[in-house]
């Protein structure tokens, strides 16, 4: 048996019992992981565009108070999560899946907020939604994405009200909502392709390695 | 023997970015059927003459054919190579851009129209298959495309020396939007490629 076949990596595997004893659990830790850094880093964006769209044209200053007092929660929150990731230090699940939540909040509150259709803040939504999907499973995935187009279309419906919403409104809504699904839909896609691809790359790399191991075993056998 | 190492390295080189496309060009398939459900919600519901329908519904139709095309190939286990791929990512920001340019009517064109909303699926589409050089230059070119459509049709917006700021504002967010949205698939892209070669070595 040489090293590297020691040192290799479990793959992993959808069942859960894939053929070389995998655990579930460690591996969807390991997609959390390996997607974390996309939702910090979209929560960036989410407080640096925020935080400059807020002071540079805000109509209503209770408004951007309350804007920038939770643009300023986030970005302490998200300092924190850097930190803990660059410091490689384990990071509790509930706090991932908390912050996930709070910027799907934070976005709808800013939109519930401002009580404007169609707005421009709905944007905001694509790259924190994207990077939940490529991070979380797909169920958890589904949670967050039904939560975020439930809540667009309700706080919408004030707004259209409010200017004698006809088929228009209707119209953006729909495509918004539409929309609001598929960049998540699309990540989840992405998500399951590449745990499937990694899985039959790391389970065709031990095939090929226990071959070989096999190979120079007999081969020994045999010189001997 | 160093350019042996050279040429494996390439080949391998060569033969991943070769899967990337094979396995993820289903994401853009996918994209693209949901801009062809919010082209035909568009037309159906904002058009009010068979002339207005006829019109709109054409493209649309076009587009359905091309992602039959190109999904049937990948169902059948013989996906598009990395050029058609492209072209027909190309074709979506051409369809999304038109739809913006002209509008079921006047008011739902330019910086009105809601359909700029079709850029971000298919800009995270491409991100997540295509290599980051590709992905960046296709972000540019929606970005560009977007924002040249919206000026030339809002001449508002910048009016001589006169700056509409909500309507800029309107346009810089919807161009961070996209912005956003390609560099973080791109990003994801790297990431899953570095866990597959980690992985396997």
């Amino acid at each position: 048996m040489t090293q590297s076949t020691v040192t290799r990596r479990i793959p992993p595997d959808d069942s859960g019992t894939g053929s070389f004893g995998v655990n579930l659990d460690d591996v969807l830790d390991d997609d959390i992981k390996a997607g974390l850094p996309v939702i910090i880093y979209a929560r960036w964006v989410l407080v640096i565009a925020g935080l400059g769209l807020t002071l540079w044209n805000s109509a209503n200053f209770v408004e951007a108070q309350v804007s920038v007092l939770i643009i300023l929660v986030l970005a302490v929150g998200n300092f924190f999560l850097q930190v803990e990731v660059n410091r490689e230090r384990p990071i509790k699940k509930w706090i991932v899946y908390g912050a996930s939540a709070v910027d799907i909040g934070a976005i709808t509150g800013v939109l519930l907020l401002t009580n404007t259709f169609p707005s421009s803040t709905y944007v905001f939504f694509m790259p924190a939604l994207l990077a939940l999907s490529v991070t979380f499973s797909t169920f958890n995935t589904a949670k967050y994405t039904v939560g975020a187009v439930i809540g667009y279309g309700l706080i919408s419906i004030a707004p259209i009200n409010d200017m004698g919403g006809g088929t228009v409104e209707a119209t953006s809504l729909l495509i918004h909502m539409l929309i609001l699904l598929s960049v998540p839909f699309c990540g989840g896609v992405f998500w399951r392709l590449e745990r499937t691809r990694r899985t039959q790359e790391i389970n065709a790399d031990m095939v090929e390695q226990q071959l070989t191991d096999n190979f120079e075993t007999t081969s020994t056998g045999g010189d001997a | 023997m160093t350019a042996q190492a050279i040429n494996t390295n390439a080949e391998f080189l060569r033969r991943e970015s070769a899967e990337d496309v094979f396995y993820g060009q289903v994401v853009i398939n996918w994209a693209r059927w949901f801009v062809i459900a919010a082209g035909v919600i568009l037309v159906m519901t904002l058009t009010s003459t068979p002339a207005e329908l006829t019109v709109g519904i054409i493209p649309i139709v076009g587009l359905m054919v091309v992602n039959f095309y190109l999904h049937g190939r990948r169902l059948a286990q013989n996906p598009a190579n990395r050029g058609l791929i492209a072209i027909s990512s190309m074709l979506d920001l051409a369809l999304i851009t038109t739809v913006i340019a002209i509008g079921p009517a006047s008011a739902e064109a330019g910086l009105g129209s809601q359909f700029y909303v079709a850029y971000f699926p298919v800009i995270a589409a491409f991100g997540f298959v295509m290599p980051r050089r590709m992905t960046v230059v296709y972000t540019l070119v929606a970005m560009i495309a977007y924002a040249v459509t919206t000026l030339v049709v809002n001449t508002q917006i910048l009016s001589g020396s006169d700056v509409s700021w909500i309507d800029f504002e309107a346009l810089v967010t919807r161009l961070i939007g996209m912005a956003a949205v390609g560099g973080l698939a791109s990003f994801f892209w790297w990431v899953q490629r570095n866990r597959r070669r980690a992985a396997t070595s």
